[in-house]
């Protein structure tokens, strides 16, 4: 009995592995699904941001960078490439205004050309005048 | 496990050793017993055959950054409850003497405290580097420098 | 007959971190072997004074990756002791819970790694796509496979929804019947006992004298265990045995691990159901006052030590970090002394290493 149990379990198993589908996905051609929580790159909401730098201070990976002149002419940098994708500056901010997207972040292998300026206040302030 | 009497530990500490053996409140979830640095081996010898406690859970060193000329050195055990030995050295010649003959667990935490802080373990055999790299000629890691961070 | 020296390391395909070993040998049988670390020390302790207690729980979780929650969680508990923080008791069972989870994975992945070294390649694929499930579900409620990112000073980063219950809820369910093949396997494989069983036996003696934790140490026989003996909360409400084993064979320690699974299956549903509900986190100031606190808890390997000494600024003045794999290296050269070549994976195996933890 115990004989006929084993052969039993090898055959269904067989079964499984040829008819079953893929544990993997083909990517980038197959989308993938992300959990929803995930971590991915940065975005900021600009009109919440006041440039008071929190989010620079707890960054442990120095990924953000804020070069303030005054208290609304300031220039907010992310590096996509130091970031480690950790949470502490969405956690840092009182405003909400700085948090993790749902998308991976883009892969490549020149770490200065992914780099996204935030939000650039004193841009404005050099067209104004 | 039974747990550590502290108060009988504090009876044999006081008639035994003569020079004082300060209790402190310094550390948070620790019986903190400060000892000079002599009588190291007397003090671990008695916690071994009379109390039972051979668990060491590790050896930590640190400067204190309002006493620059001393280093402190913990010996943390555990027994159902913690107990730290604290021990001052002065900085220019830190010497202790080896606990490797009664408690062998202590060889990696002493080599470690030896070439982070240059502290020098007697009566063992010799301190090769733990972490460090063999070639490491600079002065001890840890110790803070002139400039700050 | 001649002695010989041969190296093992730092890279090698038997080893996963690097570490070198000079093993001595005559003929088939080991006579010793001297070990070095090191290679992947990053310097952590002197890092955490350079940055400030926010930065440093994204840095402690990054000391080892198949551990990483239980180093965050002992770090954001000894800074909250010495903020005199009270935290709400959902916050504990959410980190209960990862603790127990990553200590399944944690198990699963020794296990194959035993099962591979032995030969038996299938016993490596099934765990290993056990622990897939583990990881999903910790993916689903974090957000990330590896880096889990669950703790802050003051609380947890996410909270648990509602379809995250029944999801531990059915994995542990599937885990519990692919587990009772897995201890089939143990218990009356041939092969895996005839390589496991009588390899490099340690006494309690030898365990007690090298201040050796964790479950290598159960295995012989020593009864510690952090979560009862020093209780993180809720670990004092829950009800979960201690595991040992008097042998101290290369097969009890898979039998204690193994067996340690199980508790942590009992312990994931105890907490799904008895989680309380409230707030997940309070607000932390960002200057912690002067002081000194060791705190201790159980990794999937041993006792983690952390002691921090804050100065009133606004880095920690010292951050001291003893993990359990530290120990179980330090007598490693005892159990390579009488045992054949063949043998020396299952001994290394069998310590369950983490180079990176050792090293920091």
């Amino acid at each position: 009995m115990q004989w006929l149990k084993k052969r039993m379990r090898l055959l269904l198993a067989l079964v499984e592995a040829l008819t079953g589908e893929a544990e993997t996905v083909s990517y980038p051609k197959t989308e993938l699904e992300l959990p929803k929580g995930y971590r991915g790159a940065i975005q900021l909401d600009e009109e919440k941001c006041i440039g008071c730098g929190l989010c620079v201070m707890d960054c442990p990976a120095h990924g953000l960078e804020l070069e303030k002149e005054s208290k609304s002419v300031y220039k907010l940098t992310y590096y996509p490439a130091r970031c480690a994708y950790c949470g502490q500056c969405e956690r840092a901010c009182h405003r909400q205004a700085i948090t993790h997207t749902n998308q991976l972040p883009g892969s490549t292998t020149d770490p200065e050309s992914i780099i996204v300026i935030l939000k650039d206040q004193k841009e404005q302030e050099d067209s104004d005048e | 496990m039974n747990k550590l009497d502290v108060d009988a530990l504090f009876n044999v500490l006081g008639g035994e050793i003569d020079q004082a053996c300060i209790r402190q409140d310094s550390i948070q979830n620790e019986v903190v017993i400060e000892i000079p640095a002599e009588k190291l081996p007397e003090v671990s010898s008695i916690l071994l055959d009379q109390f039972d406690l051979y668990h060491l859970s590790t050896i930590t060193a640190e400067e204190r950054t309002g006493d620059p000329d001393y280093l402190e050195v913990q010996y943390n055990f555990w027994k159902g409850s913690g107990l730290t030995l604290l021990i001052r050295l002065e900085k220019d010649s830190p010497v202790l003497r080896s606990l490797t003959g009664m408690i062998p667990g202590a060889d990696f935490y002493e080599r470690e405290v030896a070439e982070m802080f240059g502290v020098r373990f007697t009566h063992r055999a010799e301190t090769p580097p733990l972490l460090l790299p063999d070639d490491w000629d600079g002065d001890p890691p840890m110790l803070q420098k002139e400039e700050t961070k | 007959m001649d002695k010989m020296n041969i190296p093992i390391g730092p890279q090698h395909p038997l080893l996963k971190e690097p570490l070198r070993l000079n093993i001595e040998i005559s003929g088939e049988r080991v006579l010793g072997g001297i070990l070095r670390l090191g290679y992947v020390h990053r310097g952590i302790e002197k890092l955490a004074q350079t940055r400030n207690y926010n930065q440093n729980v994204s840095l402690t979780e990054r000391v080892c990756g198949i551990c990483s929650h239980v180093h965050t969680t002992t770090f954001c508990r000894a800074v909250e002791a010495l903020l005199g923080l009270e935290l709400p008791e959902r916050v504990h069972y959410i980190r209960a819970l990862m603790c127990e989870m990553e200590r399944i994975h944690s198990h699963l992945l020794w296990l194959g790694i035993l099962a591979k070294h032995i030969g038996l390649e299938m016993v490596f694929m099934h765990t290993w796509h056990d622990r897939e499930s583990i990881l999903d579900v910790m993916e689903e409620m974090s957000g990330g496979r590896v880096a889990h990112a669950v703790n802050q000073i003051g609380g947890v980063r996410f909270d648990l929804d509602e379809d995250h219950g029944p999801m531990v809820d059915s994995t542990v369910k599937k885990l519990k019947v692919d587990y009772e093949e897995l201890l089939d396997v143990i218990e009356h494989d041939t092969t895996l006992k005839a390589r496991t069983q009588g390899v490099a036996p340690l006494s309690t003696d030898d365990m007690k004298r090298y201040c050796v934790v964790g479950p290598v140490a159960r295995a012989s026989g020593v009864d510690v265990d952090m979560r009862r003996d020093d209780p993180m909360p809720p670990y004092d409400k829950l009800d979960f045995q201690v595991i040992t084993h008097p042998d101290g064979d290369a097969w009890s320690r898979t039998y204690v691990r193994l067996q340690e699974i199980r508790q942590s299956l009992h312990l994931c549903k105890q907490i799904i159901d008895d989680i309380p509900e409230g707030p997940i986190s309070v607000r932390a100031p960002r200057k912690v006052p002067a002081g000194e606190v060791v705190m201790r808890s159980e990794a999937p390997r041993g006792e983690l030590f952390y002691y921090l000494r804050s100065d009133g600024s606004d880095y920690p003045a010292r951050l001291k970090i003893r993990t359990p794999t530290l120990p179980a290296l330090g007598i490693l050269p005892e159990q390579l002394s009488e045992i054949h070549i063949a043998d020396i994976p299952v001994v290394l195996a069998g310590i369950d290493l983490c180079i990176a933890c050792a090293d920091r």
